[in-house]
């Protein structure tokens, strides 16, 4: 068979194994076509270019000028020659030559011909999907599914994820901005299969001018930046920046027909800032039948849902973003190990469940450490790995920067430390008080630490086990606590607590 | 300009780090941001200029006609995949601490190195920028958002991505530094699928980011442990050997047993260039040896040129140390992490208590190892334990001859340590006058304020007769029962210690009747320990003060003050007899120093064992003269 038709015939075979998700293109010398490949669950997108190249040089330079360099996910490209290869290093793709394509072409074997190729040709660190510092969405985004399908069941009513640190509140926001505005959703009758997301950050944020300000500069940068909406403010038609805001939200919605789902992050600095009232007010006085919000935060929105005279009482609905289940967390180890080529060890999957309690941002750690382990020595993965892991630089700040992020008060750090001293996952608030007393910490009883508590299992750190009977839930943390100076940190607590600051 | 000529400097002397490249090529490859970590001079602001670099050679060049350039820069631009590239150097804002000033410097910056990097030599983004979106952005929020606008109009200046590598961060004033955190954080989870922003990527790099990020222990998040981190390691073995052999073919710089220089380095890149330069120093000494071919560095001269740069003076002239010794001055916990590890300990288990576990580690003299199942700090290299131990026998021996010099050569710190002793009764004198003058209508309060008043006068006189004792080395020599003595000073502070709640004990040896010694001196000694102790253990809450008194074998009288309150760590300890040693808000240093003087001049010595949380012991060791002794032995 010729090279050009042979190439055809895979890219007719590539559009039959995968669903399409966007318009081909034709190009100089190719042909493009978008699939989605996440079913890989690897850094193959949803919208992942396949090239068909029809003329070699000029369509290689306009593939490497226009459509590959500073993509940070692979495409593919079926090549005419294998020498053309080379041209197109330095950018992420997955190259199948005429072999492979002839391959292809007999035994039909798609997506295994083109995991085996993203397995040989790159990086497996550039296909691998986990990400410990940032928020993940799209191909990269696991899980959560009873949470989406929640917020998009009941379209009507706002909500407020909170949640510990590193729980993953922010990813859930991002994916949910991916989704309205990317996915094309199932007809469900009950699902909300429109609107358009807005993700903004409230960090820095600290009054309602600038969160207005915020709000125009997202929903309709054109006007606001060749200044139509700033000059109606400033130049004698006086109108405010609510109505600014207002008649902006009315045009972007009018403009796409559908509806506008803000999505705030780090909350916490709106509920702190003085302007909290007025802040949320504003967001009670905008149309209802054309936007939506959906907040995430963390210590102050805890707090806040916990009393009726909140302001984000009526608001918003709070929704608890725990820990992944076990399934779940399984499924996030072991699925894109096995398509990277990675194998694990019995048990090895489990015990990072164990070790992590099914908090996500260390799993995705621990995941992350192996796959370059993996790269760095190419065996199988076996029960050695959690020194490596455990020893990575990063560890730290993930593990141990959280944990302190997260606990904060000195009756957190004293359970915490109390129970790395002992070695014993299972506790009650008897046990503790009989210890804090023969410490010498008379005036601690059971409600200071009952609050403390629930403070700890909101954070995800401690669930309850049983009738007042807690449990830790990540013995990691308890483990990296005894490898440190355990003995001198626990002491300065607790003269810390006996000083009286609690 | 400056950065130019660095830049220039950079590409002749970069030498390859895989290491670092391929933690460089794992961030291409994921997140909007990151933070090159590293100790000073580990070369992470070096690193981040080699990136610029690498990324403006991949522009089009001035070669050829100027139509040719035009065509080739348009070419660029239009290009999707293009990278373009700048450096905003924070050591140029060290003076703005208005967070509005601050970004609008910032903005101008930025918008002026884009215009260099995508070939606009009319500044055409700039004037665009005036001219459509007609607005000076005090914060960094909209600003980007502005620029993403004018990539993406139907008329767009530029297709492709930029990279802003900040560099400094430690100039900036802390007013403008939290507002960009804020920023860098809110863009860090903003960016990622936002079809402006994704074309922005930020990378900073600064020493002490580290160490001021992390220690934001109470705010609600700290933005940098979201940043994805390159980690500036020190060389492994194999770049260490392509250092070497950038230098055997450049200068010809021979280096016999490479192991001997790296068992003294450990990597340390600015370690082994300084070094290797002193030896090229020491073995070129005239035109004829530059001539010689080869150049041969044998163990010798690298032991002599390491323990040249391990002198005391070394901070002087290389930047790392001077940094050390900000570290040292500015943080207890360094000094207390050096100290231990100096005082025999080869390593030091890490406490976090506060959460800010890495600030150690940025003073760039320890690293952080996991040891027989624990983390601990080390010296980062041999030169780095060589450099910190000369450094604190240096300070030590400085701190002694001016407390040497202090009391009684130098008029000014004599003149400051009788102002401290002045103090509490001028204090005092003044209170009871002012109760004197409130209650001039009730009899009773008035005799208790006139005796506060006698109690200062009375006090005033006991320094006047110390100064006194400083022209008649006799004065003040008594006869006297110790035990009695003790007893009958010390009941003054009976009400006001137990007040407090504090219990003061004697456990006094019988055995001691009466001998001879300076009463005043011993006096100012004493009441300025049980103070010290008091404090102690006021900040704990409640405790014990114990005096006790014994017989030493040597014909020594030992008088200790022991308090079982927060007690000081070993580091405090060394230092705090020294002069002008403040640990308190409001203290001037004084107190201990005067009663190593008081105890000096009696021909005694003062000791401090002290335990962190446990209590302080302090033991005067006093050559004992026993009354009887003296009658039957005159001359003695």
């Amino acid at each position: 068979m010729e090279a050009k038709e042979l190439s055809s015939r895979c890219f007719k075979l590539i559009a039959s194994a995968f669903r399409e998700t966007g318009p081909a293109k034709i190009g100089k010398g190719f042909t493009r076509g978008l699939f989605d490949m996440t079913v890989f669950r690897l850094k193959l997108g949803s919208i992942t270019p396949v090239f068909w190249i029809m003329q070699t040089q000029e369509a290689l330079d306009a593939i490497f000028a226009d459509e590959l360099r500073g993509r940070t996910r692979p495409a593919i490209v079926l090549g005419t020659k294998s020498s053309d290869f080379d041209r197109l290093k330095g950018a992420f793709i997955i190259f199948l030559d005429p072999d492979k394509l002839a391959r292809l072409s007999s035994d039909a074997q798609v997506r295994a011909l083109i995991l085996q190729s993203a397995q040989d040709q790159l990086l497996l660190t550039v296909l691998s999907p986990y990400e410990t510092f940032s928020a993940v969405y799209g191909d990269q985004f696991f899980g959560r599914d009873a949470e989406i399908a929640k917020i998009r069941s009941e379209p009507d009513r706002n909500f407020v994820l909170y949640g510990a640190r590193r729980m993953g509140k922010t990813s859930l926001l991002k994916q949910l901005e991916h989704l309205y505005n990317h996915e094309i959703f199932s007809v469900d009758p009950n699902a909300e299969n429109y609107g358009k997301a807005f993700f903004i950050s409230c960090l820095g944020i600290h009054s309602l001018d600038g969160f207005q300000e915020v709000l125009l500069t997202n929903l309709d940068p054109s006007k606001y930046w060749t200044g139509e909406l700033r000059k109606l403010m400033s130049k004698g038609r006086h109108i405010s920046k609510d109505v600014a805001t207002l008649s902006a939200f009315r045009a972007v919605s009018g403009r796409s027909g559908r509806r506008i789902i803000l999505l705030l992050d780090e909350i916490d600095v709106l509920l702190d800032s003085p302007e909290k009232n007025k802040i949320l007010d504003f967001l009670r006085r905008l149309p209802d039948m054309r936007y939506r919000v959906i907040m995430a935060g963390y210590k102050s929105v805890w707090r806040e849902t916990q009393r009726q005279s909140g302001p984000l009482w009526n608001l918003a609905h709070p929704l608890y973003i725990a820990q992944f289940g076990k399934e779940d967390s399984l499924a996030l180890i072991q699925k894109p190990m096995n398509s990277l080529g990675i194998e694990l060890e019995d048990g090895i999957a489990a015990r990072i469940y164990k070790d992590t309690g099914g908090i996500p941002n260390y799993m995705q750690h621990y995941c992350s450490v192996i796959v370059s382990e993996f790269i760095s020595k190419g065996k199988k993965i076996a029960g050695d790995i959690f020194d490596s892991i455990h020893s990575h630089p990063d560890f730290d700040t993930i593990v141990m920067s959280a944990f302190h992020e997260n606990v904060q008060e000195p009756l957190g750090k004293f359970i915490s430390y109390h129970l790395a001293s002992i070695n014993i996952q299972d506790f009650t608030i008897n046990e503790l008080i009989k210890f804090a007393r023969t410490k010498g910490i008379k005036h601690l009883d059971y409600d200071h630490l009952r609050s403390s508590l629930d403070y700890l299992v909101t954070m995800g750190f401690v669930q309850t086990a049983g009738e007042s009977t807690y449990r830790f839930v990540a013995p990691i943390i308890l483990d990296q606590l005894r490898k440190r100076d355990l003995k001198s940190n626990l002491n300065s607590v607790i003269s810390e607590l006996k000083s009286g600051i609690t | 300009m400056r950065q130019e000529g660095l830049v220039q400097e950079i590409d002749e002397l970069w030498v390859g780090r895989p290491s670092i490249d391929k933690q460089w090529e794992r961030y291409r490859s994921g997140l909007n941001t990151a933070i090159i970590v590293g100790p000073s001079r580990s070369g992470k602001s070096f690193y981040a200029m080699h990136r610029h670099l690498v990324y403006s050679r991949e522009k089009p060049s001035d070669e050829g006609s100027s139509k040719n350039t035009k065509e080739k820069w348009r070419l660029f631009r239009y290009n999707l995949g293009s990278e373009a590239s700048l450096i905003v150097d924070f050591r140029d804002y060290w003076s703005i601490s208005n967070p509005t000033l601050f970004f609008r410097t910032l903005q101008n910056d930025i918008l002026r190195e884009l215009d260099k990097s995508l070939g606009f030599e009319d500044r055409r983004l700039q004037k665009a920028f005036v001219e459509k979106i007609a607005f000076s952005f005090g914060s960094a929020r909209g600003f980007m958002r502005a620029i993403a606008y004018l990539f993406s109009t139907k008329k767009p200046f530029y297709k492709g991505k930029v990279i802003i590598f900040l560099t400094g961060i430690h100039y900036l004033h802390r007013a403008v530094r939290e507002p960009l955190f804020d920023y860098i954080r809110a863009f860090i989870d903003t960016a990622p699928g936002d079809a402006g922003l994704e074309r922005f990527r930020i990378v900073l790099s600064s020493l002490r980011d580290v160490y001021q990020l992390t220690s934001y222990t109470n705010r609600s998040c700290s933005p940098l442990d979201c940043l994805h981190r390159i980690y500036m390691y020190d060389l492994n073995y194999e770049e260490y050997l392509d250092l070497l052999g950038g230098a055997e073919k450049g200068l010809q710089l021979f280096v016999r047993e490479p192991e001997y220089l790296y068992s003294f380095t450990e990597g340390d890149v600015y370690l082994t260039k300084v070094i290797m330069s002193h030896c090229f120093n020491l073995l070129v000494n005239s035109p004829e040896d530059l001539k010689k071919k080869k150049r041969v560095i044998d163990n010798t001269l690298i032991s002599h040129v390491v323990d040249a740069i391990s002198n005391p003076g070394v901070d002087e002239w290389l930047p790392p140390f001077r940094v050390l010794q900000d570290f040292i001055r500015e943080s207890d916990e360094v000094r207390e992490v050096l100290s231990d590890i100096l005082s025999g300990a080869s390593s030091v288990p890490i406490t976090d208590t506060t959460g800010t576990y890495t600030i150690p580690e940025s003073s760039g003299a320890v690293k952080k190892k996991f040891k027989q199942g624990k983390y601990v700090y080390t010296f980062r290299n041999e030169i780095y334990r060589r450099v910190v131990e000369k450094y604190f026998k240096q300070e030590q021996h400085e701190l002694d001859t001016l407390l040497l010099n202090s009391t009684a050569a130098n008029p000014a710190i004599f003149a400051s340590a009788i102002r401290h002793e002045l103090g509490g009764p001028m204090t005092l004198i003044s209170g009871a006058i002012g109760k004197c003058v409130r209650y001039k209508d009730s009899p009773e309060n008035l005799n208790s304020a006139l005796d506060e008043f006698r109690n200062g006068i009375e006090k005033l006189s006991e320094i006047v007769r110390f100064l006194d004792s400083f022209k008649d080395s006799t004065h003040g020599v008594e006869k006297f029962s110790l035990n009695d003595f003790l007893k009958k000073t010390f009941s003054i502070f009976d009400r006001q210690l137990s007040r407090s709640n504090i219990r003061l004990l004697f456990h006094l040896d019988g055995n001691i009747n009466e001998v001879i010694l300076d009463t005043v001196a011993l006096r100012i000694a004493l009441i300025n320990l049980i103070t010290n102790a008091r404090n102690a253990i006021q900040k704990k809450g409640k405790g014990t003060i114990i005096m006790i008194t014994k017989i030493r074998p040597g014909k020594q009288l030992e008088i200790a003050v022991k308090d079982d309150g927060i007690g000081m760590s070993k580091a405090t300890s060394d230092l705090v007899m020294s002069f002008g040693f403040v640990k308190k808000a409001d203290g001037r240093g004084i107190g201990l120093s005067l009663c190593r003087a008081a105890v000096g001049r009696m021909g005694g010595e003062m000791k401090i064992e002290s335990k962190l949380g446990k209590g302080t012991k302090v033991q005067i060791v006093l050559p004992l003269r026993i009354a009887n002794e003296n009658e039957t032995n005159p001359d003695s």
